[in-house]
């Protein structure tokens, strides 16, 4: 197994990040806005509880996600693309890690002002970051859901693009990111 | 966070007691509801919920050099806030507190031990939707002139109280424990006796 990155492909470490991130803030859509609609009550509780755990791990994920990108940098985008095309990627990938920070940030920002400290499954009890406040946690509840559709458009935009590159442009930047392929599966394409 | 409730507790008083006699159950106190608190400190998924009664009264006569006393303390339920009115609202309802049909929550407590250092325990009972059950309080009592201080605490497990029914009796989304604390600003009642400063 590679655990680094090399200037072909993305190792096993960065594989698990992209991946491991991808599964989690997949599930938290449907958590959330089933449990945002759910009458008060147990099941509430328990899938909104969820829904924070899982916003705490990814939290903790982005973290040692950036300082592993620090220590082991991504492969570079394929020579030939373009100037506007490389600034794309670079944009929309720094919006994609400011919003996988904002989104549990802001969410824990809101629990806190609702009221309801937040625990990391159960097992660790994180701290309010702010005290109580019903207009503090309407607006925190704003944030959150606009920076919830605003990371659903630019996925669209990520996947979309790795497919661009894949189907249009036939070149690496997909496969180099998908799970146990052949080192040299790119060479072959 | 629910469980709280349960708590309540503590805090005491006189009432006409002082029919029952000087050096029976010590000099009477009046609570200052402007300057006390009545608060608890449960777990909801793992983290601790916090919250407070806005609404009690407490009837206090207690003697510290004897460790006597008489204490009986009512809560309102439907006055617990947790910073939360969902929440608030599932604390009122009929699976927590049913404060429609348990309005008040009752603490007495007549006997007493000396810790030392100002520091009490009583020995009293919480009754809290339906349920009596013992339930120990520890406390400092300090005087000065016609004022007292009181601060305590009490722990109680809420399921001895039904409150959580039904799926919420599970303690692994609210926790049994429920951990009161009271800090009460005390002015001295009328002059029931001569007796102490």
């Amino acid at each position: 197994m590679q655990w680094r990155n090399d200037k072909e492909r993305y190792g096993a470490v960065a594989r698990f990040f992209h991946w491991g991130t991808a599964a989690l803030i997949l599930a938290q859509y449907p958590l959330g806005i089933y449990g945002a609609r759910l009458p008060p009550g147990f099941e509430q509780l328990v899938v909104l509880a969820r829904h924070k755990s899982i916003g705490i791990s990814v939290f903790v994920l982005v973290g040692l996600r950036l300082a592993w990108r620090r220590a082991d940098p991504p492969p570079p985008l394929p020579p030939d693309m373009r100037r506007w095309q490389r600034r794309a990627a670079g944009a929309s990938h720094a919006l994609l890690y400011l919003l996988l920070f904002g989104l549990p940030v802001s969410g824990w920002l809101f629990s806190s002002a609702s009221g309801v400290s937040v625990s990391w499954f159960g097992l660790v009890a994180l701290p309010d970051l702010v005290a109580p406040s019903r207009s503090l946690a309407h607006a925190l509840l704003r944030v959150h859901v606009a920076m919830a559709v605003l990371m659903g458009l630019v996925l669209v935009l990520h996947a979309g693009a790795a497919l661009w590159h894949h189907f249009a442009r036939r070149d690496p930047v997909l496969v180099r990111m998908l799970p146990g392929r052949a080192r040299n599966r790119s060479a072959r394409r | 966070m629910t469980r709280l409730a349960v708590a309540l507790l503590l805090v005491l008083s006189l009432p006409a007691f002082a029919a029952t006699g000087p050096g029976k159950a010590g000099e009477c106190w009046k609570l200052q509801p402007a300057r006390s608190t009545l608060s608890f400190t449960g777990k909801q998924a793992g983290a601790p919920a916090h919250g407070h009664f806005r609404k009690y009264s407490a009837h206090f006569c207690f003697d510290p050099a004897q460790a006597r006393g008489e204490i009986e303390a009512k809560v309102r339920l439907n006055s617990v806030d947790t910073s939360n009115s969902t929440r608030d609202g599932i604390l009122r309802g009929p699976e927590f507190f049913d404060v429609s049909d348990y309005r008040v929550a009752t603490y007495k407590a007549s006997r007493f031990q000396a810790l030392g250092d100002h520091r009490f325990r009583g020995h009293g009972t919480l009754t809290l939707h339906g349920h009596s059950r013992p339930v120990p309080v520890t406390f400092t009592f300090r005087q000065q002139g016609k004022r007292a201080h009181v601060q305590g605490e009490a722990s109680l497990d809420r399921r001895a109280f039904d409150i959580g029914k039904g799926r919420w009796g599970s303690t692994r989304w609210v926790g049994a424990r429920v951990h009161v604390r009271f800090d009460l600003a005390l002015t001295r009642a009328g002059s029931a006796r001569g007796a102490g400063h």
